[in-house]
């Protein structure tokens, strides 16, 4: 009965939302404390320390937009941006955010139609490719984007001759750059779900392959597509390197063109930039949170795991396991 | 006949994969040995002898090893911590999300910030002249130097290590501290002997990681410094952007060469090293 109990008043000081609660007690029943966890004392000593470091940007480009020339305190640097006689550079930078948002769009697609289907595949039919897959991935960060750029300048300046002048083509290369986070983000996601398994079970059912790929391997793989987007997103907004040094122009080669005459304009959109994405990866971890590999297609069993993690509780005796189980 | 109905479905990606990474990365190291008119030459590596060239592979290489070593250290100490926050916490998300976004996320803006804190303006320098009356520009503007680099690029270094040491750490058997806790050992006997010793490999792969990722790192630099080209990755700027004609190819292709040999070094390193953490850690 302790175990029920305890996973009862578990689950109402969650819904208390006391985040802060010493969720793995170090002293239970005055018995032992673990030593393979950091005291209160640390925990909030360091992640104070960790938060005040993440927070210092933040705070400096708040304070920076706020301030005017002559050392006193203005809006005028924000009004800039929403006003309608916009300035020069602003219709610059709306155009280098124009071409990074095609770019961007380009690259997922690039993701989601050429990459992510390709490791679905090998994982479901080529098993013996993880080793090499392994090693083959991370070739892309050996060789990075300021030492890729030198090759690139032959390749870009043919597509940019016969094929097409337009920005989105530096597509074709954020797709490479970002194809290390996607395939740890997706293998990770095919090893828990057991992919293989999976397959067999519907092609035995009688499902083709593209079938079984769309009704039962990519809800699966929900979660980790959606990070692989993110990451994908905020890789090729944030890319520099080779769109600089190709000489194209894009949101980052204009926020730098920008700061030579109106820093305070550049300030101001990456301050905005830093927030929404930091937002959208914050939002996107707690919609998986609910989710663990192995237990099917998530939120659907919510209720009944609560059920299941008293029982658990119950029959180990043990306040970890119902700790656990809740969170699953 | 099913396998090479399978194999049919690689081959978007494989032709992808071949135009847009083997083929640049081919290009990288044969341009290195091309002369302007096309004939095969080991003259492009005479940059090396050229002042400020070797000088800028020194200092990239002692910033990589000290934002490394420093970066490491610190996001260990943060994985610590987050032993304790419980697995889909706010506190994790908060952590994560951060972590996620100042690692991945463009050196160019990292290098705004930074001026916003740090630069002849910032508030961190504007507070402790008013209020300290320290002056820490006093000797001069070091924060568009490579000295200058040191705490920028920790801002992306510790997040990352976060990221990709947090893993191994969080696998580490519970029941190994119970072991040494029934046999009498204490918590210091439990990390110095046991923790770190299995943790060991992997923490070295982050290093690893962490230093080529500041190796390679070329935005926040590029933003920063407009100037010369004190490190490895701007010496790569200044040989392809100078306008002196299709020497340059060479001379580019020849900077990227020396810097592909570092990083495939310190890549195969870290393959090596992560096989032999995750036999630990299963």
């Amino acid at each position: 009965m302790a175990g029920v109990n305890h996973a009862v008043a578990a689950v109402a000081s969650d819904a208390a939302g006391n985040a802060e609660k010493e969720e793995y007690t170090t002293i239970q029943n005055g018995a032992w404390s673990r030593y393979d966890r950091p005291s209160l004392a640390a925990r909030r000593i360091i992640l104070a320390l960790f938060f005040l470091l993440v927070a210092l940007p933040v705070i400096g480009m708040l304070y920076f937009s706020f301030r005017s020339t002559d050392g006193g305190m203005t809006t005028s640097h924000w009004a800039e941006l929403f006003s309608s006689a916009a300035p020069r550079a602003l219709r610059m930078l709306n155009r280098g955010l124009g071409n990074s948002l095609a770019i961007v769009l380009v690259t997922i697609a690039i993701e989601y139609v050429v990459v992510i289907p390709t490791l679905v595949l090998l994982d479901v039919r080529f098993p013996r490719s993880r080793r090499w897959m392994r090693v083959l991935m991370l070739l892309p960060i050996a060789i990075p984007a300021i030492i890729l750029v030198v090759g690139y300048a032959p390749v870009f300046s043919f597509i940019y001759q016969w094929i097409s002048t337009s920005q989105w083509t530096l597509a074709f290369a954020y797709g490479i750059i970002s194809l290390p986070f996607v395939y740890t983000t997706i293998e990770a996601d095919l090893m828990g779900m057991n992919a293989a398994t999976l397959t067999q079970a519907a092609e035995s059912l009688g499902a083709g392959w593209l079938r079984t790929l769309w009704s039962v391997l990519l809800p699966g793989l929900r979660k980790s597509i959606v990070s692989c987007t993110l990451i994908t997103a905020a890789i090729s907004l944030g890319e520099f390197t080779i769109a600089s040094l190709l000489n194209r122009e894009t949101l980052q080669t204009d926020l730098i063109v920008i700061s030579q005459s109106d820093v305070y304009l550049s300030v101001v959109v990456t301050l905005i930039i830093l927030i929404l994405t930091f937002v959208a990866l914050f939002l996107v971890s707690g919609a998986g949170a609910q989710r663990r590999p192995g237990h099917g297609t998530g939120g659907r069993k919510r209720i009944p795991q609560g059920q299941e993690a008293a029982e658990v509780a119950e029959a180990a005796g043990s306040a970890d396991v119902s700790d656990e189980s809740r969170h699953a | 006949m099913r396998k090479a109905k399978d194999g049919l479905g690689l081959v978007p990606f494989v032709a992808y994969v071949v135009i847009f990474f083997a083929l640049p990365a081919v290009l990288v190291v044969t341009s290195a040995f091309r002369a302007p008119d096309g004939s095969w030459t080991m003259a492009n590596f005479d940059i090396f002898s050229r002042p400020g060239v070797s000088a800028s592979f020194w200092n990239s290489c002692w910033l990589s090893l000290l934002t490394a070593a420093i970066g490491s250290v610190l996001g260990a100490l943060v994985c610590f911590a987050l032993l304790g926050c419980r697995e889909g916490g706010i506190v994790r998300r908060l952590v994560d999300s951060a972590a996620s976004t100042l690692s991945q996320f463009g050196g160019v803006m990292l290098a705004f910030a930074f001026i916003t804190i740090l630069g002849n303006n910032g508030f961190v320098t504007l507070a402790l002249r008013n209020i300290a009356h320290v002056d820490i520009y006093r000797n001069g503007m070091w924060l568009y130097t490579p000295q200058g680099l040191i705490l920028p690029y920790l801002f992306f270094q510790i997040p990352l290590m976060v990221i990709s040491f947090y893993p191994a750490m969080s696998r580490l058997p519970g029941h190994l501290a119970e072991a040494v806790a029934i046999l009498g050992g204490s918590r210091w006997v439990y990390w110095r002997s046991v923790a770190i010793p299995v943790l060991f490999p992997s923490f070295m792969g982050g290093f690893l990681l962490l230093f080529a990722n500041s190796f390679s790192a070329y935005a926040t630099a590029a933003a920063l410094i407009s100037q010369g080209a004190q490190i490895a990755p701007l010496q790569v700027r200044s040989a392809l952007i100078s306008e002196t004609g299709l020497g340059n190819a060479g001379a580019a292709g020849a900077l990227a060469t020396g810097m592909l040999i570092i990083m495939v070094a310190v890549i195969c390193a870290y393959a090596l090293l992560e096989r032999r953490a995750s036999s630990w850690l299963e």
